[in-house]
């Protein structure tokens, strides 16, 4: 039983920050067990202050599932870098330094279709950011300072005011959206835009159009909403 | 049982000091016992603020390390003998203590006193780390600047990932008439960025900078507005209900305000 725990999470450092690789095969209660284990309690542990990439290989997370995962990792003095589920780690990997596209899986014409989202409950705050392989819904601020970066879209209950990156390994189907679009910086794909002086009143919705990003007033019939979860 | 409050703000020369010792003198002037921490070591100066800097013999780093006792290193107050402080080491580094150290200090301090306020240190590494480390309760400070407002932001992320959740905010060196013309960042906005709880408006004020250089806390200067602010604050901090001084109010705040007040527990 012990024997199997330790195994069901595996650290490695690498220049990067921390590399959590977590077992596919393992219970999700077990993995939370084998980190809190080896993180938790130990004041000043190993790992405090590293800026930690999970990787759950083909798993999927529940939004109450990547909550728990976070908390633990913050708890414990471990930033997320980046948190990369339900994917076929062969197929894509992202180069994250780069943010370049390397190998988007678009059979259907829309990748964001295909990927999971993760779901987070709370306002990002300065300093807080998050990388996610997949479409990231966030209910609450993401205030100047935080960075979200996902592979497909970003739906944002709340005011936008940090950096956000959509399609950031090059999907140029990918959009964000906001209650309040008011970016410090806003990315899709390789295309940058910066928020426009005038204050947004309505929801507003950034996507390419022609090589261009452009923002318009976000509509109950847009049909680029469409969440095909991963789990 | 007292409370461990610290006061902490992410960017330097917003007025973390300032506040520590004029919210601790405020409550001192109201019967509580009170003590003020520095744990910004190796940059002291809530003792000059306090004007007791000569009278110290031992400091923190003597304590943690067992040079000297708790009750040795605590320095009585000219104006109040309920009013202690104990003041940082100017000559160490900031990881010559502990988080375990703070929080044990912490710990027997609050058997002693009602309010124990801990001067934090700027940034978010170990001093940081050690200021919260036994905290009950957080004050945010902040200037209305954009940069000063980012840093509290960072610092309310880091004291909702440590566990210390609902700190409440300072503002510090408004001027009314500067935001009245738009140059200056309002309380609305900021507010609106940070979402925590207001615990009081203090305003850019000259008497600030004398009683600092006198060592005098501004609270005891019954003609100072930022003194009177600092005191509105205290009563907050114990429970009261106090409404925003007019200087504090820029019109459109007010009716929003009586919603965010309080410094319930
Ligand atoms: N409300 C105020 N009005 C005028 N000067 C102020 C005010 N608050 C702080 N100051 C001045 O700003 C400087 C920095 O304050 P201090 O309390 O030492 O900041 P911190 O402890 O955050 O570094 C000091 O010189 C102080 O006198
Ligand atoms: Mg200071």
């Amino acid at each position: 039983m012990n024997k199997d725990k330790k195994s069901s999470v595996t650290f490695k450092g690498n220049k990067d920050g921390l590399l959590v690789l977590c077992d596919e095969k393992a219970s999700w209660d077990e993995i939370l067990d084998t980190l809190k284990e080896c993180l938790q309690g130990k004041k000043g542990n190993f790992f405090e202050g590293a800026r930690v990439m999970v990787d759950l290989g083909t798993r999927t997370l529940k939004s109450e599932q990547a909550q728990a995962l976070w908390y633990i990792m913050e708890k414990n003095g471990l930033q997320i870098k980046s948190i990369k589920t339900g994917t076929d780690s062969n197929k894509r990997e992202i180069s994250r330094r780069e943010g370049r596209e390397i190998d988007v899986d678009t059979e259907n014409g829309d990748a964001t279709n295909q990927l999971p989202t993760l779901l987070i409950k709370r306002s990002m705050r300065s300093g807080q950011n998050i990388t996610f392989d997949g479409n990231i819904i966030i209910f609450g601020d993401v205030n100047p300072g935080a960075e979200i970066k996902a592979t497909g879209f970003i739906l944002i209950m709340g005011d936008l005011r940090g950096t956000v990156h959509a399609g950031a390994t090059g999907d140029e189907k990918a959009w964000v959206a906001a209650l309040h679009l008011q970016p410090t910086q806003l990315r899709l794909a390789g295309l940058i835009a910066t928020a426009p002086q005038e204050e947004p009143m309505l929801p507003e919705l950034a996507q390419i159009s022609e090589g261009m990003i452009v923002v318009k007033q976000l509509k109950k019939s847009t049909n680029h909403i469409d969440f095909n979860r991963g789990d | 049982m007292g409370e461990v409050i610290v006061i902490t703000s992410g960017k330097g020369g917003v007025g973390k000091t300032t506040t520590t010792a004029n919210i601790g003198t405020a409550l001192a002037s109201m019967d509580k016992k009170v003590v003020l921490l520095d744990t910004d070591i190796g940059l002291r100066n809530l003792d000059v603020v306090m004007g007791l800097e000569n009278r110290i013999v031992y400091d923190l780093v003597d304590v943690t390390h067992g040079n000297c006792r708790l009750k040795q290193a605590l320095i009585r107050d000219k104006r109040f003998d309920h009013l202690a402080l104990l003041p940082a080491a100017q000559t160490k580094d900031k990881t010559a203590v502990n988080t375990e150290q703070m929080f044990k200090l912490c710990q027997q301090l609050k058997e002693d006193y009602d309010y124990v306020l801990v001067d934090c240190p700027a940034g978010i590494e170990q001093g940081f780390k050690n200021a919260i480390a036994g905290a009950d309760k957080a004050l945010v400070v902040t200037t209305p600047e954009i940069a000063a407002v980012r840093d509290a932001d960072r610092i309310i992320g880091l004291l909702e990932a440590a566990e210390l959740p609902s700190p409440k905010l300072i503002i510090n060196r408004i001027r009314p008439d500067m935001v009245k013309t738009g140059d200056m960042m309002d309380i609305n906005d900021m507010i609106d960025i940070l979402a925590i709880e207001l615990a009081g408006v203090v305003p850019e004020d000259q008497t600030i900078v004398i009683s600092t250089n006198k060592g005098e806390p501004a609270v005891l200067d019954v003609n100072s507005k930022a003194g009177q602010a600092y005191r509105n604050i205290a009563k907050r901090i114990m429970g009261e209900d106090i409404p925003l001084m007019s200087f504090e109010v820029d019109e459109t705040i007010f009716s929003k305000f009586k919603k965010l007040m309080g410094f319930k527990s």
